[in-house]
């Protein structure tokens, strides 16, 4: 008996956002400021508004798909082989994507805090808590993300309000500095990252009961994350100045490792590690569920726990790949720039065909109905 | 043994019924004549026991035979209300006659199966026979020893009702029905088990609960087959995941919280001989209130529910976030603090993860010595080991003092928890914190707390998910975990999918508001 198992759409708003703002909390700063200076934070947001059409599309789409079944949502819209091969395309730019991250999760930890702990040991830690999620079902992995956005939505704050203490709004001057070019080559970097977030709305409003006004909630949640981004570009800046964030690949740990709480924490380190940690889990587990749930879409016959086992080794064989920091931070942009980007093409084509398809079934049983009535 | 016993079948087999409680023990029914009738209901219950048999002569010559367990009936009431006005009876004693206008039983039932006569003998009623009449007659004059009404000894308050239930299930329901007079209360009687055939009781409110609910309860008690039923078994047969940590079900032994819990729309489970009920569904935040928190001011309560929310996080980090930074993370650490305790550490021999474990094991010993103990003599106990034997080992150098105070600490954090059922799992996850912490650092803390969330989130108690209202996150509700609402704040019930969610008219609120 399931008596309230529903997923509404406060839920997958819930859901939506933390994936959104993933692991991108920690490089955001370091992509964007050193093409865009002052205004990286416009670039940010400037992305997020740009890719709003494209959460409708998704929205559009999830309204024409049974609810539930992600797999048979998508046959729904593209037919069975169509739908296979954009399920197996979905497979694998998250595979790939995700176990980059896991690999990301390991390197990090391992440099920053656990240096006689190889990064290996750290990935095949956080792999067993995703293998677990996948194994609970979609359902149990939104109420883990509603609980860890409880527990990480103060901790954001805390460091918000304390990186605010400290910013100097000098270091934010002049706002446009750049060319207007590199602000909008700063933004197409950005896209990716909002492209992930659309992907993921698309997976998990799949899986709403309620779709009234979806397309609002889901696009509230994109663009409060991209705000949220773009809040992460302002204190960085603020705080380091521009020259000390563009030295950084990931400046918001050395935002973290200069800030002085009172006369306690020397940091906010403290806060940094489980934040960090929360936020691989929840984006690699986002992009487990989805191959995960993509997979089943494709196979029928590939049943739980051997898919969720498979598919670990698979994301950790990913993730063993890059060996430095230069080799992960390449491939994780290969990945975005080309895959994820590729979906802003993608996505339209998709809503197109489905739009076509519904008016064209709708002209035919317009036809039959009168034809029956005569 | 046999093969299939050697291969784990066995268990699959299902138990066989004992013989005594079969219809194959004898014929089966009374015959109407005293004689075979008596022989055939010594036999099932034995002679061995306190059980009695009084030949009785009416003035008109007729015969009966009374049946009763000598220490669980009201003697009294046996000789008074029964044997005499037996003796004095000139009429015929057919069963129905005796019952309506000879003995003076309030509660009586007629039977005829003999097993159904000893399993009445052995609940404490008395059995009447009578001579040439094929049914027996069960008379309720059962009075054993109970408990009288006491406070609540693991859910103690200092300020509220102080009553408890004890372990008669009759008391218990009268104790409930005082508080809550409603004809809506309602209360289905069953029966489980295959011997001791004890009494269940699942209560609800008609008109709040979700009967689908109810219906759950019900299904899951009836598919319940076992020789005896105690409270643990029935939670383990019951629950939706008998294996975790965490109490899926809560227990109460106050009338006053069980009531609010019915209010609430919820089911209650309660089992004779368990002086508690169950309540059902059960949430992991509601852990943090206590029924005090509804005699205080709600900035108190509030107040006090934070300090239990902290005292909960102490009990299950604080040792493993403690190992963290002091065996990884010192850096997070102002040098002065960390240069004090490195000092205060020199010349502790054992390393920081032993000496934290070897405490935090001391400590447990401590409470569960003091548990055990009478109470004063528990408490000169906790006296001992906690203060002469600390600063002992402190003094000796064996462990450092800044331990014994994080061990402590975390000790008295524990005991914030109103619900003493979460005691045991709170004190099991810290060391699976400090494990991992030990490990891992701050990855191993934060990984248990991914952990922990993932697996609260997957819980369900009687299919509602077991951490709402945070997850699925509800507004109103999530706010109560927190914080003390005021009562006209809360108009409506908890969102448990029933048809009635208002428990506040309208203009009890805008009288409140003065409007």
């Amino acid at each position: 008996m399931k008596l309230d198992a529903r997923i509404n759409r406060f839920h997958a708003a819930m859901a939506i956002l933390p994936v959104t703002i993933g692991t991108v909390f920690f490089p955001v700063a370091g992509v964007v400021v050193p093409l865009a200076g002052g205004a990286g934070w416009i670039a940010v947001i400037l992305a997020f508004a740009l890719a709003l059409p494209w959460v409708f599309m998704s929205i559009g789409l999830v309204m024409r798909a049974p609810v539930g079944d992600w797999g048979k949502a998508v046959r729904v819209w593209l037919g069975p082989w169509l739908g296979g091969a954009f399920l197996l395309y979905m497979s694998f730019i998250w595979a790939w994507l995700g176990g980059l991250l896991l690999a990301q999760s390991g390197l990090v930890l391992s440099a920053i805090t656990l240096p006689d702990t190889p990064p290996m040991a750290l990935n095949a830690m956080l792999l067993v808590l995703v293998v677990l999620s996948d194994l609970r079902g979609v359902e149990v992995f939104i109420r883990t993300l509603e609980l860890l956005m409880l527990i990480t939505m103060p901790v954001i704050v805390i460091y918000i309000a304390i990186a605010l203490s400290v910013l100097q709004l000098d270091n934010l001057m002049p706002v446009l500095s750049e060319a207007p070019i590199r602000i909008a080559h700063a933004a197409l970097l950005s896209l990716p990252w909002a492209m992930e977030g659309i992907l993921f709305a698309l997976f998990t409003c799949v899986h709403v009961n309620t779709r009234r006004h979806l397309s609002l909630v889901a696009g509230g949640a994109i663009m409060t994350a991209g705000l949220l981004l773009a809040m992460v570009v302002v204190l960085t800046m603020g705080v380091l100045g521009r020259s000390v964030t563009e030295s950084f690949i990931y400046p918001t740990v050395e935002l973290t490792q200069v800030i002085h709480i009172g006369f306690f924490l020397q940091g906010l380190e403290g806060l940094l590690y489980p934040m960090w940690l929360i936020f691989s889990y929840i984006k690699v587990t986002a992009s487990f569920i989805l191959v995960s749930e993509s997979v089943r879409g494709c196979w029928a016959g590939a049943k739980q726990p051997y898919r969720a086992i498979v598919l670990g080794g698979v994301f950790l064989a990913v993730a063993t790949q890059p060996d430095s920091f230069a080799t992960l931070v390449a491939s994780i942009s290969r990945v975005d720039n080309t895959f994820f980007m590729l979906m802003y093409a993608i996505l339209p084509l998709m809503w197109l065909w489905v739009y076509l398809k519904d008016t064209k079934e709708r002209g035919r049983d317009a036809v039959a109905t009168t034809t029956g009535s005569d | 043994m046999s093969r299939l016993a050697r291969s784990g079948k066995s268990r699959l087999i299902k138990p066989r019924p004992l013989k005594q409680q079969t219809c194959k023990a004898g014929p089966g029914q009374l015959t109407g004549d005293l004689t075979p009738d008596c022989e055939q209901l010594k036999q099932l219950m034995g002679t061995e026991g306190s059980l009695e048999l009084r030949l009785l002569y009416t003035r008109g010559h007729h015969r009966a035979a009374l049946f009763y367990q000598a220490q669980m009936v009201d003697l009294t009431q046996v000789s008074q209300g029964i044997i005499r006005p037996l003796q004095e009876c000139e009429c015929r004693i057919e069963p129905e006659i005796v019952a309506q206008t000879v003995i003076a039983v309030p509660t009586y039932s007629r039977e005829r199966a003999v097993v159904k006569l000893a399993d009445a003998l052995a609940e404490g009623k008395a059995v009447l026979l009578c001579d040439g009449y094929q049914d027996g007659l069960i008379l309720d004059v059962t009075k054993i020893a109970q408990r009288s009404i006491e406070r609540a000894a693991s859910e103690d308050v200092l300020i509220g009702p102080h009553d408890s239930f004890s372990e008669s299930l009759g008391i218990n329901l009268a104790l409930l029905r005082s508080r809550l007079s409603s004809p809506n209360l309602k209360h289905r009687l069953l029966k489980v088990g295959r011997v001791s055939a004890t009494d269940v009781a699942v209560i609800f409110v008609a008109g709040i609960v979700n009967e689908k609910l109810v219906k759950e309860v019900l299904e899951r008690i009836e598919r319940i087959d076992i020789d005896h039923l105690y409270a643990r078994t029935l939670i383990d047969l019951i629950c939706d995941a008998p294996l975790a940590i965490v109490p899926l079900l809560r227990h109460t032994e106050r009338p006053v919280r069980l009531v609010a819990a019915l209010m609430e729309g919820r089911v209650a489970v309660m089992l004779d001989g368990d002086p508690g009920a169950l309540i059902i569904p059960s949430f992991a935040p509601e852990a943090l209130q206590s029924v005090e928190d509804f005699y205080e001011r709600p900035v108190v309560a509030t107040y006090l529910r934070g300090v239990r929310l902290l005292g909960t996080l102490i009990t299950v980090f604080l040792p493993g976030v403690w190992i963290a930074a002091m065996g990884f993370h010192h850096g997070i650490l102002p040098p002065a603090l960390f240069r004090s305790i490195q000092k205060a550490r020199e010349g502790v021999p054992l390393p920081t993860v032993v000496e934290m474990f070897v405490l935090l094991i001391a400590f447990d010993i401590i409470v569960e010595a003091s548990t055990r103990m009478p109470m004063r003599v528990g408490q000169a106990l906790g006296i001992v080991g906690g203060i002469i034997l600390g600063q002992a080992a402190v003094e000796a150098g064996f462990v450092s003092p800044g331990k014994v105070i994080i061990v402590s600490l975390t000790g008295l954090a524990n005991f914030t928890q109103p619900s003493p059922q979460l005691l045991g799992p709170l004190r099991v996850m810290k060391y699976i914190v400090l494990m991992f912490s030990s490990l891992f650092g701050l990855f191993g803390v934060t990984w248990c707390v991914i952990l922990l969330a993932l697996q609260a989130s997957a819980f369900r108690s009687f299919g509602y998910p077991f951490m709402y209202p945070l997850s699925p996150f509800a507004w109103r509700g999530a706010l109560d975990v927190f914080m003390r609402i005021p009562t006209y704040w809360q108009p409506n019930r908890p969102t448990l999918q029933t048809k009635n969610v208002r428990r506040m008219s309208a203009t009890v609120r805008r009288q409140k508001r003065g409007e």
